[in-house]
C-alpha cells in the first residue's frame, strides 16, 4: 500500500480504530483533514478506509470556535512583540505551519462502502470534500449525496488521489464495471512547492530555495567559470590591492610634506620630491585603475557571455515540458535578468566590494599603527552607521516597494488606456480615466515625498556621526598637537583617512544582499543547467528509416500538470490508425484533441499508456527520426524572422532552390510569393507579420511538403482564413495528405469530409469512432447533433440564390 | 429571469437543496454566486444537475426565512472565505509572507506567494490567496484592531 495517503493517527483514535474493523481488514487511508463539518478551522478531522468501509471522525469541540490558543494578544503585547523583532523562524513542517493538536473526542460517521455507488472528492471554491453518493431509493430520483469531511485546498489533492483509491477498491468489491475514472493508482510525481529540506515555500516557477542555497558553494561555481581565464583573474586581484595601497598614500604624503618639510627641514629639494611623489601616485592610480577596470569589465563580460550561451544552448535543448512549467515568461527572465544580475555583480559589485573591503581594512589597521587613541575615535561611530544603515534600509525599502508598485500602477493605467483610447472616446469615458490617473498620480505624489522625508532624516542623521567624529578629532588630536605628543602633518593626515573610512561603510552593509542576491540568481541559472530534458533519446533509441505509419494508442492517459489536476485530461485512450488512412479528430474544445496531437508528436511523453509508431513505442525512436518523418500545419503557423525561401526550408536547409519552388507551387503558394518584389527573398517579418494569415499558412505547407513526412498532422489548419483562400489551401492539403497517415482536426466538419475515420473526442475520452456515415446513423450521438448545428448555421448563413450549392457542400460532410 | 419572492427552496430528507417554483416541478439545484465580491448577498444563480440555470435570486432578502436558511447552508459548503478578523503577525523571508490570522473560522497559519496576492476590491477591502489556492477577506481594514492594521500598512 501506497504510504504517501497513511499519515499516523493520535493515539486516542490509533487504539479506536482498530476495534471498528473486522479481523484482517487493513486502513488503506488515513489522512487528516483542516475543516470541520460546519467549516471552522480547528483540530484536524480524521478520514481512514479500508477495502470495506470508510471511517470519519470529527472533533465534537461542541461546536465552539477554537481560542486563539498562545498567540499574543493585539494591542497590549504589541509593543513586546516590536521588541522581539524578527526571531529566527523554526524549521516548517511540510503543510501546515502550525497543526493544531489533536482533539480530545470525535464524532464517527461510518459509511458502508458496500452501500454507496460512488466517491469521490469535491472541490468548491476556496476547499474541498470528500462525498459519497448513496443509490436512490425511488426510481428517477437523484441520488443522495453527502460530504464525509471537509478540507481546505492544501489538501485537495492528496485526498483527490486518496479518493480514487477507495473508489476502486469500492468498484472492485462490487464487481461494478464502467469507464475507469481518474489515474492509475498510486501518487504521482508532484511539481515541487516546496523546499524539501526546510519545507519553505519556493519562489514561483522555480525549485531554488533562497534559504538553502549554499551560498558559499554557489559563488564557488560562479567563481569556477573564471579558471580559463585565471591569469588574467590573478592581474586583476593585484591591481585591485595595488590601487588600495595607492588610494592610501597621499595622506601619508600630506604627513611627510608638513611635518617633514615644511616644519622639519624647510628644505625646497624635499619639496620637489615630494611634490613629485604625489603627483607620480596619481598618474600611476589613474592608469592602473583604467587597467583594472578594463580587466575586470572583460572578466566579467566573459564569464556573462560563457553562462548565457551555456544557459541558452541547454534551454534549446530541453522538452516541450519545461517551457510549460517555467512558462515562457520565467525562462526569458532566467536568460536575461538572472544572467543580468549575475553581470551586474561580476562587473560592478564584487570588484567594489573587493576594493572598498580592502580600503577599509587597510585604512583601520594604519590608523591604529599611527596613533591608537584617535584611530578608536574615529573607528567609534562605525557600529552606529551600521546600525543606522540597515534601519534606514530597511524602511527604505518598504517605501520604495509602494513607489514601485505605485509607478508601475500609473504606468498599466496609461497603457491601458492609450492604447485603448478608441473604446475610452467611444464610450465617452474621458472624465473617469482623468480622474483615476489624478487618483493614482495623487497617491504616488505621497509615496514619494514619504521616500524623500527618509532620506532627509536619513543623510543629515548620518553625517552628524561622522561629524562629531570629526570634531572630537579636532579636540582630542589638537590638544595632542599642542602637548607635543602628536605631529602636525600625522592630524591632517588622520583626518584624510577618517573620510576615506566611512565612504565605504555604507556599500559594505549591503554587502549580504548582493553576495544573496548573486547566489540566488546563480542557483536559478545552475538549476537550468542542471536539468535534464524529461523527452530524449533512450540508450537503445532506433532509428527507423522507413516509416509505414501505423500508430497505436494503448491506455493512454495524461495531464500536463501532473500535480494540479484531479483527473487526468486525457483518459484511457486506446486507438489504432493504419497507414495512409486519414483520421478527423472532432470535439468540443477542452476535449483533449490538441494535447493528444502533443503526444503523438512526442511533446511529451503519456503519463501511463504507451503510444507505438509501426510497433515500436514512440520512447524508443530517436527523436530526430521523429520529427524528419512527421509534419504539423498548425492553425497560428509560426514562421521564423527570415526569407520566404529559409522559411519553406527550415526543416531542410540543404533543399535546391528547385525543391523549394516545387513546394510551394503545391501549396499554392508560389502565385503569391512570384508576385511580392523580392520574391522568395522577401523577409517575412518577425513572426511572418508582414504576410496574411492564409499567405503564412501556405508557407507552412509548403514547409512540411518539403520535408515529406510520413506523417501529417493538421491543427484547424483552415480555421483562420476567408472561404476563398480556404478553398486554395484546401486544394493544396489535399496534395499534401495524399498517401500519409493523416491526424486532422478541425471544427468545420466539411474539411474533414476526406476523413477515413473520425475519432469524436469528449471530456478525454473517446466517445465516438467511425466513418461519417456510420457515426451520422447514431441518432443521439455527439457528432451527428454537430453536423446538424452546423448545417443550420450554413443554411442562415447562405443567401437564396446559393443555397442549393450550400446544401451540397454540407451534404457532402 | 425568474422573480425572486415567488421562490421556494428547502433541504429535502436526503440533504439535497430543492427548489419549488409555481407551476414547475420541483427541481434538485446548486447555487452560483454571480457576484460574489461586490454583491455576495443576492443575483445566485441556481443550477440544475446539468448546470442550466433555472433561476436567479437577485436578492436574499427576497427568500422567506427557511428558503434563506436553506441556501446560506448550501452557500456556506460552495465557498468558503474565512473573513480575518485580527492579523497577530505578517512575516516576510524570502518574499514568502508568513501570516498569522484569527478568522471567523478560528485561528489559522498560511503562507502567501509575494504581495500580488493580495487583491484590493475597494481600498478598504481586500481579497487574500495563500499558496493553496485559499481565499481569505479582509471586509474592512479600517474595522480591524490598530496592531492588525499597522501590519497590513508595514507589508503591503
Amino acid at each position: 500500500m501506497v504510504e504517501a495517503f497513511k499519515e499516523p493517527l493520535p493515539d486516542s483514535l490509533a487504539e479506536r480504530v482498530p476495534m471498528l474493523l473486522d479481523a484482517g481488514e487493513e486502513p488503506r487511508v488515513v489522512l487528516s483533514g483542516d475543516l470541520d463539518h460546519h467549516g471552522r478551522f480547528g483540530p484536524p478531522s480524521w478520514l481512514v478506509a479500508t477495502d470495506r468501509r470508510i471511517l470519519v471522525f470529527t472533533p465534537d469541540g461542541k461546536g465552539a470556535v477554537p481560542s486563539a490558543n498562545g498567540a499574543p494578544a493585539p494591542g497590549r503585547w504589541a509593543w513586546l512583540r516590536w521588541l522581539e523583532g524578527r526571531r529566527p523562524r523554526p524549521p516548517r513542517v511540510l503543510d501546515d505551519p502550525a497543526v493544531p493538536p489533536p482533539a480530545s473526542s470525535y464524532h464517527l460517521t461510518h459509511v458502508l462502502l458496500s452501500r454507496a455507488v460512488e466517491v469521490k472528492a469535491r472541490e468548491s471554491v476556496g476547499g474541498g470534500a470528500v462525498q459519497v453518493v448513496f443509490a436512490s431509493e425511488e426510481e428517477g430520483d437523484p441520488p443522495q449525496r453527502v460530504d464525509l469531511i471537509r478540507f481546505s485546498r492544501a489538501h485537495l489533492l492528496r485526498f483527490g488521489d486518496a479518493t480514487q483509491l477507495i473508489e476502486k477498491a469500492r468498484r472492485e468489491a462490487s464487481g461494478q464495471q464502467g469507464d475507469p475514472v481518474g489515474w492509475p493508482a498510486g501518487p504521482r510525481k508532484r511539481s515541487k512547492a516546496r523546499c524539501e529540506r526546510c519545507g519553505r515555500v519556493l519562489p514561483p516557477g522555480s525549485e531554488t530555495c533562497p534559504a538553502c542555497v549554499q551560498k558559499g558553494r554557489v559563488l564557488w561555481r560562479l567563481l569556477g567559470y573564471l579558471r580559463p581565464y585565471w591569469k588574467l583573474s590573478v592581474l586583476s586581484l593585484v591591481a585591485s590591492i595595488g590601487l588600495t595601497a595607492l588610494a592610501l598614500t597621499p595622506p601619508y604624503l600630506m604627513r611627510i610634506l608638513i611635518d617633514d618639510v615644511l616644519i622639519g627641514h624647510k628644505s625646497v629639494s624635499m619639496l620637489y620630491w615630494i611634490t613629485a611623489a604625489l603627483g607620480g601616485t596619481h598618474l600611476v592610480r589613474l592608469v592602473l585603475g583604467a587597467g583594472r577596470d578594463w580587466l575586470t569589465s572583460w572578466l566579467g563580460q566573459r564569464i556573462y557571455f560563457d553562462l548565457r550561451t551555456q544557459l541558452y544552448r541547454h534551454i534549446q535543448k530541453l522538452s516541450m515540458g519545461f517551457f510549460d512549467q517555467k512558462q515562457v515568461g520565467g525562462v526569458l527572465s532566467r536568460i536575461s535578468s538572472d544572467t543580468g544580475t549575475l553581470h551586474y555583480f561580476l562587473v560592478g559589485s564584487a570588484p567594489n566590494l573587493l576594493i572598498h573591503s580592502l580600503t577599509v581594512v587597510g585604512i583601520a589597521v594604519g590608523l591604529l599603527l599611527m596613533n591608537w587613541r584617535l584611530a578608536l575615535v574615529v573607528l567609534a561611530p562605525t557600529p552606529l552607521l551600521v546600525v543606522g544603515t540597515f534601519w534606514f534600509g530597511k524602511r527604505v525599502h518598504v517605501v520604495y516597494r509602494r513607489y514601485w508598485r505605485v509607478l508601475s500602477n500609473i504606468h498599466s493605467l496609461l497603457v491601458s488606456t492609450i492604447s485603448g483610447a478608441r473604446v475610452v472616446k467611444s464610450f465617452g469615458q474621458e472624465h473617469r480615466e482623468v480622474s483615476r490617473f489624478e487618483g493614482r498620480s495623487l497617491e504616488f505624489q505621497g509615496i514619494s515625498l514619504d521616500a524623500a522625508r527618509l532620506s532627509i532624516i536619513y543623510y543629515p542623521s548620518m553625517s552628524l556621526i561622522t561629524v562629531i567624529s570629526s570634531v572630537l578629532i579636532w579636540l582630542i588630536g589638537g590638544k595632542q598637537v599642542l602637548e607635543g605628543t602628536l605631529s602636525l602633518g600625522m592630524l591632517t593626515a588622520f583626518t584624510s583617512y577618517m573620510w576615506q573610512f566611512y565612504a565605504p561603510i555604507g556599500v559594505l552593509c549591503e554587502i549580504n544582499n548582493v553576495l544573496q542576491q548573486a547566489a540566488t540568481a546563480s542557483e536559478r541559472v545552475f538549476e537550468v543547467l542542471d536539468t535534464e530534458p524529461d523527452i530524449r533519446d533512450s540508450e537503445n533509441a532506433v532509428y527507423l528509416s522507413r516509416i509505414e505509419g501505423r500508430v497505436v494508442f494503448r491506455d493512454v492517459c495524461f495531464s500536463y500538470d501532473e500535480s494540479g489536476a484531479l483527473e487526468p485530461l486525457l483518459k484511457h485512450i486506446n486507438l489504432e490508425v493504419a497507414p495512409g488512412e486519414m483520421i478527423g479528430l472532432v470535439g468540443a474544445s477542452g476535449s483533449g484533441k490538441t494535447t493528444l496531437i502533443n503526444l503523438l508528436l512526442r511533446f511529451y511523453d503519456p503519463t501511463a499508456g504507451e503510444i507505438t509508431l509501426d510497433g515500436v513505442d514512440l520512447r524508443d525512436i530517436q527523436i530526430a527520426c521523429l520529427r524528419e518523418q512527421m509534419a504539423v500545419v498548425l492553425q497560428e503557423p509560426f514562421l521564423f524572422r527570415g526569407t520566404v525561401a529559409e522559411n519553406i526550408a527550415y526543416g531542410r536547409p540543404e533543399a535546391t532552390r528547385d525543391e523549394i519552388i516545387e513546394a510551394a507551387r503545391a501549396a499554392n503558394a508560389h502565385d503569391f510569393v512570384m508576385k511580392f518584389p523580392d520574391g522568395y527573398d522577401t523577409d517575412v517579418g518577425e513572426r511572418g507579420g508582414r504576410l496574411s494569415g492564409g499567405e503564412r499558412q501556405r508557407i507552412s505547407i509548403a514547409r512540411a511538403l518539403l520535408n515529406n513526412p510520413r506523417i501529417l498532422i493538421l491543427d484547424e489548419a483552415t480555421a483562420s482564413v476567408d472561404t476563398e483562400t480556404e478553398k486554395q489551401i484546401q486544394e493544396a492539403l489535399e496534395r499534401l495528405m495524399a498517401g500519409r497517415t493523416v491526424f486532422a482536426i478541425a471544427h468545420r466538419l466539411s474539411t474533414l469530409r476526406n476523413a477515413t475515420r473520425l475519432v469524436v473526442l469528449d471530456g478525454g475520452r473517446i466517445a465516438e469512432v467511425g466513418t461519417h456515415e456510420e457515426l451520422m446513423a447514431k441518432e443521439d450521438g455527439i457528432y451527428a447533433r454537430l453536423v446538424k448545428i452546423q448545417m443550420e448555421m450554413a443554411k442562415s448563413i447562405a443567401p437564396p440564390e446559393e443555397r442549393p450549392a450550400e446544401e451540397e457542400e454540407v451534404a457532402l460532410v | 429571469m425568474t422573480d425572486g419572492s415567488d421562490l421556494v427552496l428547502e433541504r429535502d430528507i436526503r440533504g439535497r437543496l430543492v427548489l419549488h417554483r409555481p407551476g414547475h416541478p420541483p427541481v434538485g439545484v446548486r447555487p452560483a454566486r454571480l457576484f460574489p465580491l461586490s454583491f455576495p448577498e443576492g443575483y445566485i444563480a441556481l443550477l440544475d444537475h446539468e448546470e442550466k440555470e433555472v433561476a436567479v435570486v437577485r436578492d436574499l432578502a427576497e427568500l422567506d426565512l427557511a428558503s434563506r436558511q436553506a441556501l446560506l447552508e448550501e452557500l456556506e459548503h460552495a465557498y468558503l472565505m474565512p473573513q480575518i478578523q485580527r492579523i497577530y503577525a505578517i512575516e516576510e523571508e524570502f518574499g514568502v509572507l508568513h501570516w498569522h490570522v484569527l478568522t471567523d473560522r478560528g485561528e489559522r497559519h498560511f503562507e502567501m506567494r509575494g504581495r500580488d496576492e493580495v487583491q484590493p476590491i475597494t481600498p478598504d477591502r481586500f481579497l487574500v490567496r495563500d499558496i493553496d489556492g485559499n481565499r481569505y477577506e479582509i471586509a474592512d481594514v479600517r474595522a480591524l484592531d490598530r496592531w492588525s492594521q499597522n501590519l497590513i500598512h508595514t507589508h503591503l
